[in-house]
């Protein structure tokens, strides 16, 4: 039985509902129930119902004092534009730039050695490009993961020598969760108009496709890739993956 | 000792919080819905009726305020982006409550710290459902299912629930195997939902 029909079974969706909500998965596997529930609304139903079963233990917690600053944050967060929110007075200025730092620099780090562990699996043997290696690369998220470490699996690009002749490999990580079965579909984002351009339906994972010059040209002016499971038009709120486009090599004119 | 954890949370309550009542579900269902359709109004009043009570939630797996309070700028964000997905389907207080405690424990796992051993005595949890109930129906519905169950998978359940204690910790706390934990919480919750069913 496939993946995506097994999710469909109420036995199935009943038990992870119950485990998930009751908080008794690992945290890879919830990680996975929750991209699994973006696509599968029975599952989405079944954890509805549980945690409305269970939820009343928490309706009367005597509330506690949340911070002025939380909600002051949060607003900022979500809808200052990012010069505002940049030059916005912090409570403990030095503190956090130096911790935001030191955030950051873990972060890219992270990245960089998964980056590197993938590029040197994702070669595949007996082909002209595994010499030379990806021009390009994305590490992909699923959209409410929250750190670097949860890359589910990497788009590389290479460049061809003509027009046409560009394509992309998809592998998907071994660490994370097996990849959904649902149809799921690629946008790139432009780096300065944030315009959204289909790329096409994302293949099996370990295969390669070909792209257009015209998605070619999108995918290398993108900041970053999309996945959704819709083909018609992307709603950046109901994504499935997201991840920014590294450029590793100068791309040649053609 | 869930006494002490109670009455802990009751000091620490706000004089002046904005946040006091419980609000009936339909309102915050009509909240949620409007959030989704990037509502700011909305979502700020459903910050408003719901952010301290989600942050005891997700306090009560932390046991710090500080990391609570941010885990709970996390899960707002969460919910601008997300409340399209969710709306619709269940309550709000319930998709609420998930998506706090599952930040809750992601932190809580980044902090590679293990729940407190609080010792929480279960029957004062217990009895903490049937006080103040704002929604009676609910409530003792579920308190008298829990009720039903033996008394080690109530505790599992409630421990793993409440304070977010995995299947191993959980096994550690109580000193049984992890197999038998296991089974006491799967027939647990099999039965509870049939319970609830009925």
């Amino acid at each position: 039985m496939s993946e995506c029909l097994r999710y469909q079974q109420p036995e199935v969706c009943e038990h992870l509902a119950s485990q998930y909500v009751a908080g008794h998965l690992s945290p890879l596997v919830r990680k996975r129930m929750e991209t699994l529930l973006r696509v599968t609304p029975p599952l989405r139903n079944a954890v509805a119902e549980w945690s409305d079963s269970l939820s009343p233990i928490h309706s009367d917690v005597p509330p506690m004092r949340v911070p002025d600053q939380t909600w002051e944050s949060l607003q900022n967060r979500l809808f200052q534009p990012t010069t505002e929110r940049s030059t916005a007075a912090e409570p403990n200025g030095i503190v956090s730039t130096a911790f935001n730092l030191w955030k950051w620099l873990g972060l890219g780090s992270a990245l960089a050695s998964l980056m590197l562990l993938v590029f040197v699996i994702t070669q595949p043997a007996n082909t002209d490009w595994k010499a030379r290696g990806a021009d390009y690369l994305a590490p992909m998220q699923a959209s409410i993961s929250n750190t670097a470490d949860d890359v589910a699996f990497v788009i590389s690009g290479y460049q061809g020598k003509a027009p046409g002749e560009s394509f992309l490999t998809l592998q998907w990580s071994r660490n994370a969760a097996p990849a959904p079965k649902q149809e799921l579909h690629l946008w790139a984002e432009d780096r300065e108009t944030h315009a959204f351009t289909y790329l096409g339906t994302l293949p099996e994972p370990g295969s390669a496709w070909s792209l257009p010059k015209q998605e070619w040209q999108a995918l290398i002016n993108s900041s970053r890739l999309l996945v959704n499971t819709n083909a018609g038009q992307l709603d950046p709120t109901q994504l499935v993956f997201q991840g920014p486009c590294l450029q590793l090599k100068e791309w040649a004119q053609s | 000792m869930a006494g002490i954890t109670l009455k802990a949370e009751q000091n620490t309550s706000a004089q002046g919080l904005e946040e006091t009542e419980s609000p009936s579900n339909g309102s915050l269902d009509d909240l949620f819905r409007r959030v989704a359709l990037s509502d700011r109004k909305a979502f700020e009043a459903l910050y408003r009726q719901t952010s301290g009570r989600l942050m005891t939630v997700i306090n009560r797996i932390l046991k710090d305020p500080h990391e609570s309070a941010d885990v709970l700028q996390e899960v707002f964000v969460k919910v601008w982006h997300q409340a399209q997905t969710f709306a619709g389907t269940g309550s709000a207080w319930g998709w609420l409550t998930v998506m706090a405690r599952n930040a809750a424990l992601d932190r809580l796992k980044s902090l590679q710290r293990k729940p407190e051993d609080l010792r929480e005595d279960t029957d004062i949890l217990m009895q903490s459902l049937s006080a103040n109930l704002s929604c009676p129906a609910d409530s003792r519905g579920l308190q008298q299912c829990l009720s039903l169950l033996s008394e080690e998978a109530r505790e599992a359940i409630l421990l793993s629930y409440v304070h977010g204690y995995s299947h191993g910790e959980l096994s550690d706390k109580m000193q049984k195997p992890l197999g038998t934990l296991k089974a006491w919480i799967r027939r647990g919750l099999l039965e509870l939902k049939k319970c609830l069913s009925a």
